[in-house]
């Protein structure tokens, strides 16, 4: 059994981050849709749909930043598992050269 | 032209609540969601995987963990977001109550507590001035129509209106047929054609004259207008005229009448169907009888009545009664004393639009009259920009393009 961290869960995490990140992007559209058929006409109305608005923009900047930490996150899997990787490598190579040294020492020793 | 003051309807005071809370509604929805997500989010900076993940890469887990932190808590964060959207949730819900908080202190009820001594007062004095009881009503509610309203109110007029008709029997109706009007074959084009018809009806020397025009399509869909109309009688007792005052005293505070049983006669008559849509029309009484027609030929569905339109009819007791896929258009003469009647301003609601104008000739008759007063009332809500009103004439389209009219003609009269 392996100590070394998965790659496969930080992905998966990644993958649920990116879904909040589209769900964010769906609740903007939707407030966005409710504002625009809004029949509420006048000075109170432009006033609301401007901060109505704000909201929306940051609700998708805020997506766009869920998707960079997702791709953050999918990245250091990658790397993770390059590290696995060379970490496994070296562990067969050590474990090999060691092998092969006590292999001999023993055959030196006739035994 | 004239001037015309609309109230209620989509531009209404309780359309625009409706409207603020739905938007509210969608803001909650919004902040609650993305603060639920804010939380699941938070989950994962401190996921084991993610710290074991550390040892082997610090920096790219610093990266990460910095991303994730901004999108959910820095300035313009999921977490501040959520925030922002729930006080802005908060802020609309409390215009809407504010709002409906100003229009019930403008209310009758209100009012009618704070203002009676003075409505009194200066009803007697026009009283004492003109030494006619109708024109001093006249001259109050030319002044101030809701002054009107209280003074009615105030007095009881509408309960024992209510209280005497009830004891009166009422019978029932039946429709006699008059046969076909050949002279109505031009469809109505808009709402002064509609209320030109109800007009051309109302001269009729027939009491309880109804007319039921069956209007076809081009794609050859129906729809139906209903003329009703008003008070021709003024008996109290027991009379074969439907349009005594026992029908007055029921249909102001919402009875079935024995005028409306003969409406309803009067359709099946005709040949007006399930599926057609069907507009109401009604002056002074015959507008009292087309809500309440309304609201029980709905009710029952036996009549697909979409719209109703009333001339000088006091139905501010019964129009919110009236289903809410019902649209009715109530137009009021400001110096006719008759709509006031029920003493009660018609309720603000999203399907009932009240407009109002100074028409007339300055007499009692006159400013109650349907040609002389509300014909030009008509003609000037018919070219108001109000939304209510636009909306009101949008949706009743469809019986402004007929290519065909075929007009019968009924007498509404009562047996025992």
């Amino acid at each position: 059994m392996s100590l070394l961290p998965d790659p496969a869960d930080l992905r998966a995490i990644a993958d649920r981050i990116a879904a909040h990140a589209t769900g964010t992007r769906s609740r903007a559209h939707a407030l966005g849709r409710a504002t625009a058929e809004s029949p509420w006409r006048g000075t109170a109305a432009d006033v609301f749909g401007t901060s109505a608005a704000e909201v929306i923009g940051e609700l998708r900047r805020a997506a766009a930043r869920l998707d960079d930490a997702a791709d953050a996150l999918r990245r250091h899997a990658d790397r993770i598992g390059e590290a696995s990787a060379l970490t496994l490598v070296e562990h067969e190579i050590t474990h090999g050269v060691l092998s092969g040294a006590v292999g001999g020492a023993l055959s030196l020793l006739g035994l | 032209m004239g001037g015309v003051t609309v109230d209620g309807g989509t531009g209404g005071i309780t359309a625009h609540c409706d409207d603020l809370r739905t938007l509210a509604r969608r803001l909650g929805e919004v902040s609650a969601d993305t603060l639920h997500s804010a939380w699941s989010l938070h989950g994962y900076l401190a996921q084991p995987v993610l710290l074991e993940s550390a040892l082997l890469d610090p920096v790219g887990f610093a990266t990460f963990e910095a991303d994730l932190l901004l999108a959910l808590d820095g300035l313009h964060g999921l977490t501040p977001i959520g925030l922002r959207a729930a006080a802005l949730d908060l802020e609309l819900r409390a215009a809407a109550t504010a709002y409906e908080l100003a229009d019930h202190l403008a209310s009758d009820a209100i009012l009618g507590a704070i203002e009676l001594p003075i409505a009194t007062q200066a009803a007697s004095l026009a009283l004492a001035r003109t030494r006619d009881p109708l024109g001093a009503a006249e001259q109050v509610v030319a002044l101030d129509p809701a002054l009107a309203d209280t003074i009615i109110d105030g007095l009881g007029v509408p309960g024992l209106l209510a209280s005497g008709a009830r004891s009166l029997p009422d019978g029932h109706g039946v429709a006699r047929p008059l046969g076909a009007d050949t002279g109505a074959s031009t469809p109505p084009r808009r709402l002064t054609d509609v209320v030109a018809d109800l007009d051309r009806r109302n001269a009729d020397g027939h009491h309880g004259a109804v007319d039921v025009r069956i209007l076809t399509l081009a794609d050859g869909s129906r729809r139906a207008i209903v003329d009703i109309t008003g008070t021709k009688s003024w008996s109290l007792g027991p009379t074969s005229d439907v349009t005594s005052l026992t029908t007055n005293g029921r249909a102001l505070v919402g009875l079935r009448t024995a005028y409306e049983q003969g409406v309803l006669a009067a359709m099946r008559a005709a040949g007006v169907r399930r599926t057609d849509q069907v507009m109401l029309v009604g002056h002074s009484e015959g507008g009292m009888v087309a809500v309440t027609t309304a609201r029980d030929a709905v009710t029952s569905g036996e009549f697909d009545v979409t719209h109703v339109v009333t001339a000088g009819s006091p139905v501010g007791l019964t129009v919110g009664q009236v289903p809410r896929q019902v649209q009715v258009l109530a137009l009021e003469n400001t110096r006719d004393v008759v709509p006031h009647l029920d003493g009660r301003a018609n309720p603000d609601q999203r399907n009932v639009t009240t407009a109002s104008g100074a028409r007339g000739d300055g007499t009692v008759g006159g400013d109650h009259s349907v040609h002389d007063a509300y014909l030009p009332l008509a003609g000037d809500v018919q070219t108001s920009h109000d939304r209510s009103v636009h909306d009101f004439l949008t949706g009743a389209d469809g019986f402004f393009r007929a290519e065909r009219v075929v007009t019968q003609t009924y007498q509404v009269i009562r047996t025992y």
